[in-house]
């Protein structure tokens, strides 16, 4: 009896610690889940959003210009918060202009702290003077205490003379 | 003239240069918003501050005297440092022996608005702790009149209940006479101790209400005890006629019965300094206790009063007790068996204030209430004068460990309506309630107790950690009164387990300067276009005491009337009604200024505070104007390629004149060969918003094409735009632009069109 009552105790922690476990991994799986869910939502939205501004001219030559996101698409990705700020700085990485200047709008929709940190590494690190400048003006929609500070060494250190510019008529427009 | 005077002569004026450079460099240091404050915003045109006090009580050396802090019936005493302090103080325990003989204890360093409960026996240097027949005490200190304040309970009087024994300013003891009344149960004894506060003998006559005297003479610091034994219960006073030098004697006095069943403190009043007639209480219970109020007339001539006791809702409900006539010197216990009565049937009376009216001169009636609970324990409730206009603050002290419970109560004892602003604090916070308005009559009760366990939220939704259990209550008038006495308050302590009964009603030297600021206005709205408009408040003391600062809601007023305003909570919503330029000016209220007649605080005149600010009321908008077109990269896609512009554009008016507004969305629609890209207008500058001068880049512009890279391949493009302005009561403004442009590979051409206005631009080579 003695026996039964002292292993109870301790049975009773190992099935926590079981279920406790597969709660967790549970949850992570369920996390992984819902991000990738999110990064495929945001990858169509991104893609469609392209393929609405593609037309083809009364010569019958294909081309494209560029549309803004639907009202829509942007509630929806708002609606994913900070689940979507990693998927959408994934395309901040495109080599493809209309794509990364779709996402950088997207993620400035997003707005707040969080979108502070995928800006300033295009900003401060990436090779393309381009992409610098549309991250610029990008940034300018989180908190603006913050976003000063990297335009600020942008218009001050940038290699690029035109992005360095952007930079200064961003800060003096604020 | 001698050496060692004109040294003395030099020392003085060094010492006296030195006082002025730390008294205004306080001045100056202590006037500065605490550094917690919302920082004030930048639109702030014209602010009329109540600035500082420099008529208030000047920072010099201070003390404060009791007469008695050893009796044969307590075997403890409890000291509580009060701080009123904005920085740490030295203050410096002197005790006196019965005969006068002086030990002054070593300095003991009180924080900033400390509360610090003590056993006054820790004070005394260890080689004198054991010893008895210690009389009076004082806490001395440098800097402003009641800066630091403090209170004694004499504990496990007989094995029974706590007795409080109140501090004398010793700058204020001018009295040549007081007098006090009380009622005893039977069986009791009357302690009446008189220290002598001054350097110099003094004498005093104590005759008690039934005609026995005693002649006290006492020598510098000494303090002597008169006792009187009774064996029947009910009312009695005493009256002390300082023989020697008026003001040199302070009394306190005490009432126990043999096994501590009963102990109370008695009150003394000097009738003379009475500010007007009436008495008042609050905060007096009803239920479950026994009441005994006793009054005295201490004049010579025939007196009728008239006893109210209100509830704590106010002026409804009033009851109104049978008049007391008192015959000349006459105490008299008030027959309270009517109000009983009424009591058991209306809940309302469960904790009430009483109003004794006095229609004859101020101090000619004296009075006190004892309550004795159903095991027979004493609690005081000060009966009294409203006191000076410093009475219109306070800062108690309150603790809520174990099974203490403290309440406050503040007392409006006028028929009008006034305000009031209330601020908790504890070790390392504040809760601040900010303005309250009092009805006629009134009485606001604040348990902090249950402000701590219900996590009650102050003006900025903060609430009192689990964990504190004392602190000090702060409040004080908040409003012009023109120097009428409107409201008194006190806190109640109570302890059962520790035999602890105590109140306080200690008050600041003065009341404060208030001092407000924006801390949110708009500088510019379009036409209905709203902003925010809020303000906060700071009550200030001249050594820098603060509480504070809570958020007011001013009365707004433009001129001229370019605006319109309506209230958003605390704050104020401004919405822009006409074209213009516009001063705003916010009315926060109307305070009063105190002086110092060098003994106490004075009326001085009433002032005004307002805040303000500069508006610009622009048009709404109306069209875009285009400032430039310039080159911008397309950013093609492999294959693709095509001429890339950049169009800056300004929001403007229906005279095309600029709107220098932030924060405004530009919106198109466009048709690429007649084909709209989308049923509804969506952003599309880059950043979506206007800038500080309402400019905003529709970039990058134009159109890739694949296929032969040699072609010049056109399309034309038309845009149509709308833009929305943020708190807008119009959710978007159409925009009479529409701009048309021809992408082609290696050139765009654009043309604004402002119906009678158009522009074109042309980069590259457009076919």
């Amino acid at each position: 009896m003695k026996d039964t009552a002292r292993g109870f105790p301790g049975l009773a922690v190992l099935f926590c610690l079981i279920v406790t476990g597969l709660c967790l991994g549970q949850s992570k799986v369920a996390s992984a889940q819902t991000i990738a869910k999110v990064r495929e939502r945001i990858n169509t939205i991104i893609r469609e959003t392209l393929q609405r501004g593609e037309f083809t001219t009364a010569e019958g030559v294909r081309a494209i210009t560029r549309t803004p996101p639907s009202a829509e698409d942007v509630e929806e990705i708002k609606g994913y918060g900070d689940r979507a700020v990693l998927p959408l700085q994934e395309h901040f990485y495109s080599a493809n202009a209309f794509e990364y200047e779709m996402a950088m709008r997207l993620m400035g929709e997003l707005g707040g702290k969080r979108i502070i940190e995928p800006f300033k590494k295009i900003i401060l690190y990436d090779p393309s003077a381009r992409k610098r400048e549309y991250a610029l003006r990008g940034i300018t929609q989180g908190p603006w205490d913050q976003a000063a500070k990297v335009i600020s060494h942008a218009a001050e250190n940038d290699s690029d003379a035109n992005v360095r510019k952007v930079a200064q008529e961003l800060l003096s427009g604020h | 003239m001698s050496g060692s005077s004109h040294f003395s002569q030099t020392a003085r004026r060094v010492s006296t240069i030195v006082l002025v450079f730390v008294f205004v460099f306080s001045s100056l240091l202590f006037s500065m918003p605490a550094g917690s404050a919302p920082a004030p915003v930048a639109p702030v045109k014209k602010q009329k501050k109540d600035h500082g006090c420099g008529g208030c009580s000047p920072l010099g050396n201070q003390q404060i005297y009791i007469p008695l802090i050893d009796l044969p019936e307590s075997e403890r005493g409890e000291l509580v440092f009060n701080s009123r302090s904005p920085g740490a103080m030295n203050v410096t325990p002197v005790f006196y022996k019965r005969n006068g003989a002086t030990v002054v204890a070593d300095p003991v360093v009180i924080d900033a608005g400390e509360i610090r409960y003590v056993d006054i026996k820790s004070l005394l240097p260890d080689r004198y702790r054991n010893e008895r027949d210690w009389g009076g005490f004082a806490l001395t200190y440098y800097g402003a009149n009641r800066e630091m304040w403090s209170q004694f309970r004499f504990l496990d009087v007989n094995g029974g209940g706590s007795i409080d024994e109140f501090f004398t300013v010793k700058d204020e003891s001018r009295a040549a006479a007081y007098e006090a009344t009380w009622w005893a149960p039977e069986k009791n004894e009357v302690i009446i101790a008189l220290g002598n506060i001054s350097d110099t003998d003094t004498s005093a006559n104590v005759t008690f209400g039934n005609g026995e005297t005693k002649t006290v003479k006492l020598k510098p610091h000494e303090t002597d005890l008169v006792r009187q034994k009774n064996k029947t219960q009910g009312a009695d006073s005493v009256r002390i006629e300082t023989t020697g030098a008026p003001g040199s004697i302070v009394p306190t006095g005490m009432i126990t019965t043999g096994r501590g069943s009963f102990n109370s403190v008695i009150r003394f009043y000097d009738p003379s300094t009475a500010k007007q007639p009436n008495l008042y209480a609050n905060g007096l219970r009803l239920a479950g206790v026994t009441p005994h109020v006793v009054l005295k007339n201490t004049t010579q001539s025939p007196i009728a009063v008239q006893p109210k006791v209100i509830p704590s809702g106010g002026k409804t409900g009033e009851l109104i007790l049978s008049q007391v006539s008192l015959n000349p010197n006459e105490t008299k216990e008030v027959d309270l068996s009517e109000l009983l009565a009424t009591v058991k049937g209306r809940t309302d009376l469960d904790v009430a204030s009483l109003e004794v009216t006095n229609w004859n001169a101020p101090g000619s009636v004296i009075g006190s209430v004892h309550e004795v609970n159903e095991r027979g324990a004493a609690y005081d409730v000060p009966l009294r004068d409203s006191g000076s206009i410093r009475s219109m603050t306070g800062a108690y002290p309150w603790k809520i460990d174990g099974d203490y419970k403290s309440l406050a109560y503040v007392t409006n004892i006028t028929d009008e309506p006034v305000q009031y602003i209330v601020e908790l604090t504890y070790n390392g916070g504040k809760f601040t309630l900010g303005p309250r308005k009092l009805g006629p009559r009134e009485t606001a009760t604040y348990d902090v107790e249950s402000i701590r366990d219900l996590q009650t939220k102050d003006m900025s939704g903060h609430t009192l950690p689990a964990n504190v259990t004392q602190g000090q209550f702060r409040w004080a008038i908040h409003g012009a009164t023109n120097g009428r006495i409107v409201l008194i308050g006190r806190t109640e302590m109570v302890s059962r387990s520790q035999n602890v009964s105590s109140s306080y009603s200690c008050p600041m030297d003065c009341g404060p300067t208030y001092d407000a600021w924006l801390t949110e206005a708009p500088d510019s709205l379009t036409i209905n276009q709203w902003g925010i408009a809020a303000a906060v408040e700071v009550a200030s003391w001249n050594y820098g005491y603060q509480m504070g600062p809570y958020s007011v809601t001013p009365g707004w007023s433009a001129s001229p009337q370019l605006v319109s305003f309506a209230a958003a909570g605390m704050d104020t919503s401004v919405t822009g009604t006409s074209e213009g330029t516009s001063d705003v000016s916010g009315f926060v209220g109307m305070y009063d200024r105190y002086d110092w007649d060098g003994l106490n605080c004075v009326f001085l005149q009433t002032v005004e505070n307002t805040v303000g600010f500069l508006i610009a009321v622009l048009k709404v908008p109306h069209s875009f104007v285009a400032l430039a077109v310039t080159d911008a990269n397309l950013g093609c896609p492999p294959g693709f390629s095509g001429y890339g512009v950049q169009v800056r554009y300004v929001v403007s008016n229906v005279l095309l004149l600029p709107i220098t507004k932030s924060g405004m969305t530009p919106r198109e629609r466009f048709f690429t060969n007649g084909i709209p890209n989308a049923p509804n207008f969506l952003p599309f500058a880059n950043p979506p918003q206007t800038d500080s001068l309402g400019t905003f880049n529709d970039t990058p512009v134009g159109t890739c094409f694949d296929g032969n890279p040699f072609a010049n391949i056109c399309v034309d493009v038309e845009q149509v735009f709308d833009v929305v302005v943020p708190n807008d009561n119009i959710p978007s403004y159409p925009i009479v632009t529409v701009t048309r442009r021809r992408d082609c590979r290696f050139g765009v051409r654009v043309t604004v069109d402002n119906l009678l206005v158009s522009e074109t631009f042309t980069r590259g080579v457009v076919n």
